[in-house]
């Protein structure tokens, strides 16, 4: 009787770890190298970097709300850090990096309280936020910089203990500590109410611009780590290198099967869409189209599971209703 | 004005009070760009400005159509990149074949939004998501297209477009045919469905609108015009850009707000969202004039995109309307 409860109550996120290993297993077979084990690394190290853009998303999204303002905030952060790497050394630079993450999540805060005290909707006051951003990036680095990333981070992203990658046991802990925040504590049942319902969490006494407000800051504060780690990925920084991430971070949680109009869903099923989506990117890669032509194909295939995701999160609504 | 005539005035616009402070700003713009920089009353300049902001006007009354009805359209971008890609491209050099491939493009960009549209309300999902993802798609098929910028529209085309008449451009022709256009159809069943569903929906259901129908066709309508506004901008810049065009979403969206309509939806015009189009410009032309550098005008865009809206919002949450809309 309790595995079958189990079974049911889950059977969204199940489904979506299915769809990944199949796609996988489908992959491997038709492309042998795939399954390798340094592979098998390149792509958690990817999914690691997308998951983490898409914890912040997550929460936003389960608000009701979007978050636009994933590429620059992600892009300011990775050009901070590599630019504070020329200054700063050893325990200064840790420090400065955990001075970049906490911009991160002030920049975030300040889109959370133009959505809730200025009743901005989240849509425009994130592309305002992202596009803003864009300018004072652009202008204050005036294009290029030179810098290299620092070792720390260099050793995030790539680095291995014991032959499990660093980049995987840091997205297994931020996993750990997104559960916990979503489940076990009163700010995480605070946010799945308000998704629900706004007026009927209001008068539950959840302080309700404050929740939202902070799943803002959340979602800036993922952001900047997610470009912490794809500068020490790549060893360095460049504009525009968050860009991607937009569409990624969306189409993740999307995928993961958190309803598009808030109130249910579950981080668990955004990893499953992270990994779903670099598992994508992998074999459009492997097929040797040209960007364009993966562009397109990316975009149809993401287009065809959001829309199912939504479907079936509409069934399961109306069923349980 | 006596107070009734003012009465009337306000009661013609839907919404007018926001239309008619969307032109005050515009007359206080020009009154300070008159004082810095006398030129700016003169004739030509006007065509050029007419001539710039073209493309982004098309766009933005795309979007006033849309957020009028309570959606919001985020692949404008896109068609006008791919309607700007493929006029590049293909634009053939003879009249017939201009006109004919000029309608297909706007069949094409039509058929976007209707696809949009379709998606959005047939299967109940956030009109921001679908956009999106078909934003990301068009993008990709325009690079697919035009892989690197160029092209090279037929001259006769670009001249036929950039053609003035005295001192009056085909631009400006083209703008006082949009306000005369929408003065005649503001009043028509469909215009008035298209505010009773952004300001109602439920209401308007429960009144014998086709709900649907009447977002649907406010996607294509805005399809429709950005692909207008790509055809616009393939003669202003005689080339095509596959990815140039997709920085106009936002501001599509910023001109429709300053000219005073609501992203709740049911308030506003597209009267307004022209003069959003000018006060844009006028404001860029006056930082330039200050001397500021490029970038500070991405910066001043976002930050000018948030205010207005957070100025329109905290206005409504002071009149007690709606509240995140």
């Amino acid at each position: 009787m309790d595995k079958t409860l189990f079974w049911k109550k889950n059977s969204t996120i199940i489904s979506r770890y299915l769809i990944v290993v199949i796609l996988f297993i489908l992959i491997s077979v038709l492309r042998p190298g795939f399954a390798s084990g340094t592979h098998i690394r390149v792509l958690l190290a990817e999914a690691a970097i997308i998951g983490c853009a898409a914890i912040g998303q997550t929460l936003v999204i389960i608000t009701g709300g979007i978050d636009m303002s994933v590429p620059w905030i992600f892009n300011a952060a990775a050009m901070a850090a590599f630019t504070f790497s020329n200054i700063y050394s050893g325990a200064g630079l840790i420090v400065a990096l955990i001075g970049i993450i906490l911009a991160g999540f002030l920049l975030g805060l300040l889109n959370g309280v133009g959505v809730t005290c200025l009743g901005i909707p989240s849509i425009v006051m994130t592309l305002g936020m992202n596009t803003i951003l864009q300018g004072v990036v652009t202008g204050l680095t005036s294009g290029s910089i030179v810098g290299y990333a620092p070792e720390i981070l260099n050793f995030l992203a790539t680095g291995t203990v014991g032959g499990i990658s660093v980049a995987l046991l840091f997205w297994l802990m931020l996993i750990a500590v997104t559960m916990l925040l979503l489940r076990k504590t009163s700010y995480g049942r605070a946010l799945y109410a308000l998704g629900n319902n706004r007026v009927v969490a209001n008068f539950s006494g959840i302080r309700v611009k404050k929740t939202e407000a902070i799943a803002y800051g959340i979602s800036g504060m993922s952001a900047a780590m997610a470009g912490l780690m794809l500068l020490g990925r790549t060893g360095s920084a460049y504009l525009g290198m968050g860009n991607e991430f937009q569409f990624e971070s969306i189409a993740a949680v999307a995928l993961g099967g958190v309803s598009m109009s808030g109130g249910s869903g579950s981080y668990l099923g955004t990893v499953a869409g992270a990994l779903t989506i670099a598992v994508l990117l992998s074999i459009l890669t492997a097929l040797n189209l040209s960007q364009a032509m993966q562009q397109v194909l990316y975009g149809i295939v993401l287009f065809v599971a959001v829309l199912a995701a939504t479907l079936q999160n509409a069934r399961n609504k109306s069923s349980k209703l | 004005m006596r107070k009734r005539d003012y009465k009337r005035f306000i009661h013609i616009t839907p919404d007018g009070k926001r239309t008619v402070v969307s032109f005050i700003l515009l007359v206080l713009f020009l009154v300070v760009m008159y004082i810095v920089q006398p030129e700016i009353m003169k004739f030509s300049r006007i065509a050029t400005i007419t001539n710039g902001q073209l493309c982004l006007l098309l766009a933005g009354i795309g979007q006033t159509f849309v957020l009028l009805a309570g959606g919001i359209d985020l692949s404008i971008g896109g068609v006008i990149c791919l309607s700007n890609s493929v006029a590049a491209l293909y634009m053939p050099d003879s009249i017939p074949g201009m006109i004919l491939m000029s309608i297909l493009i706007v069949a094409l960009g039509t058929g976007i939004g209707f696809f949009n549209g379709y998606i959005i309300t047939r299967f109940n999902v956030q009109p921001f998501v679908v956009t999106f993802t078909v934003n990301y798609v068009l993008l990709g098929i325009s690079l697919l297209i035009l892989p690197i910028d160029g092209g090279n529209p037929p001259s006769r085309y670009v001249s036929a477009l950039l053609h003035n008449f005295g001192q009056v451009s085909v631009s400006m022709i083209i703008v006082v045919l949009i306000v005369i256009c929408w003065i005649l159809i503001r009043r028509t069943r469909f215009v008035r469905n298209v505010y009773v569903v952004g300001c109602n929906e439920k209401a308007g259901f429960l009144n014998g609108i086709r709900v649907s129908q009447v977002k649907m066709l406010t996607f294509a309508i805005s399809g429709g015009l950005a692909a207008l506004a790509g055809l616009w901008r393939t003669a202003q810049l005689a080339s095509g850009s596959p990815d140039a065009g997709d920085a106009m979403t936002m501001p599509s969206i910023t001109i429709s707000v300053i000219g005073g309509t609501s992203m709740a939806g049911g308030m506003g015009g597209a009267i307004g969202t022209i003069a959003g189009a000018y006060i844009l410009r006028l404001i860029q032309d006056l930082l330039t004039f200050m001397g500021a550098k490029s970038f500070w005008s991405t910066v001043f865009q976002g930050v000018f995109l948030v205010v207005t809206v957070g100025v329109c919002s905290v206005i409504d949450m002071r009149k007690g309307g709606k509240k995140n809309g």
